[in-house]
């Protein structure tokens, strides 16, 4: 852990929607150093693991048509987050898939999220469960 | 005026008439009748869709294990439903999974209900969801689920697709949407 880096990373807005089984967290990471960093892992002590996907909205053949709108997703191993910048996940994008949720989640519930980069180390910020 | 002018003028009012259907969201007046079918509700139910002409109902395509688009779509459609006036036509919202391996009415029922208790979740078996997602051109693809611990994703069609009380398609919106976008649609199916 390198505690420049650490105070870099600022992570903001971090929000969630009420879920069974396999939830979601958005946020918004900036980076206010010098030198780019990567999110590389997170865990939340409501899931039995976090992975980050990205939501993407393409197209399919069908029946011999063009099909748009179809929406797929896919697992991302690690986003860098560079230097003077920020990556914001938001619904369609960029999210954190909370699976195997410990419990529901409800509405106000408040949990905390653990993010590691490879540089700043481990950086703890509350989720909170906004209503639908 | 001139008969070049005319022209050029209903040309641009042509213009300015799409485009403003467009911002504005307008669904076709009316359209063919929505395929019929009959599937299982989220109490174990039978679901038959011509069964609740009266209602107009939003009908999308998702499941339960995905996280970002499909409570995306059923919270804003939630939303929606909300902002439509005291008093006026119940909206139906109905879920029908494209992951019936994992979507069984309990699930659904959690599911759909995290969102709003008015709300439908339809499963059924493969044999009888698969004409249902062909007359409504939902594409879907079971993928391979290596590399997530949340399992397989279903790639999936995210259109909405609105039926009037009277059982016609009107018009698709989408997952990108927002819930007042949703609700100019809704009150356009509403009649």
């Amino acid at each position: 852990m390198n505690a420049l880096a650490l105070a870099a990373i600022v992570i903001s807005n971090a929000w969630s929607r009420p879920a069974i089984g396999t939830g979601v967290v958005y946020l918004r990471i900036a980076n206010r150093g010098a030198v780019s960093d990567r999110l590389d892992a997170a865990r939340t002590p409501v899931a039995r693991t976090v992975e980050v996907h990205r939501s993407i909205d393409g197209h399919a053949s069908m029946d011999g048509m063009r099909m748009s709108g179809v929406m797929s997703m896919e697992r991302v191993p690690a986003v860098t987050i560079p230097a003077h910048g920020s990556v914001t996940f938001a619904p369609g994008g960029y999210h954190l898939m909370a699976i195997g949720l410990r419990h529901d989640l409800h509405p106000n519930e408040r949990f905390t999220l653990q993010l590691h980069f490879a540089a700043a180390g481990w950086k703890t910020v509350p989720v909170e469960v906004r209503p639908i | 005026m001139s008969s070049n002018r005319i022209v050029a003028l209903a040309v641009t009012l042509l213009v300015l008439a799409c485009a403003a259907a467009v911002l504005l969201r307008v669904l076709l007046p009316s359209g063919p009748l929505a395929p019929d079918f009959t599937l299982t509700d989220q109490d174990g139910h039978p679901y038959t869709l011509s069964a609740h002409r009266g209602h107009p109902i939003a009908l999308f395509f998702g499941y339960a294990h995905c996280p970002d688009v499909c409570p995306t779509t059923l919270s804003a459609l939630a939303r929606a439903k909300r902002k439509l006036a005291p008093g006026s036509e119940p909206f139906d919202v109905v879920l029908v999974t494209v992951d019936p391996a994992r979507d069984d009415p309990a699930t659904l029922k959690r599911y759909v209900h995290l969102f709003d208790p008015a709300f439908a979740g339809l499963t059924g078996t493969e044999a009888q969801l698969d004409p249902v997602y062909a007359a409504y051109h939902v594409y879907h693809e079971i993928g391979s689920g290596k590399g997530s611990a949340n399992g397989y994703i279903v790639a999936h069609s995210s259109a909405v697709q609105f039926i009037s009380p009277g059982g016609r398609l009107r018009g698709t919106g989408d997952w990108s949407d927002s819930p007042d976008e949703l609700a100019v649609l809704m009150k356009q199916a509403q009649s």
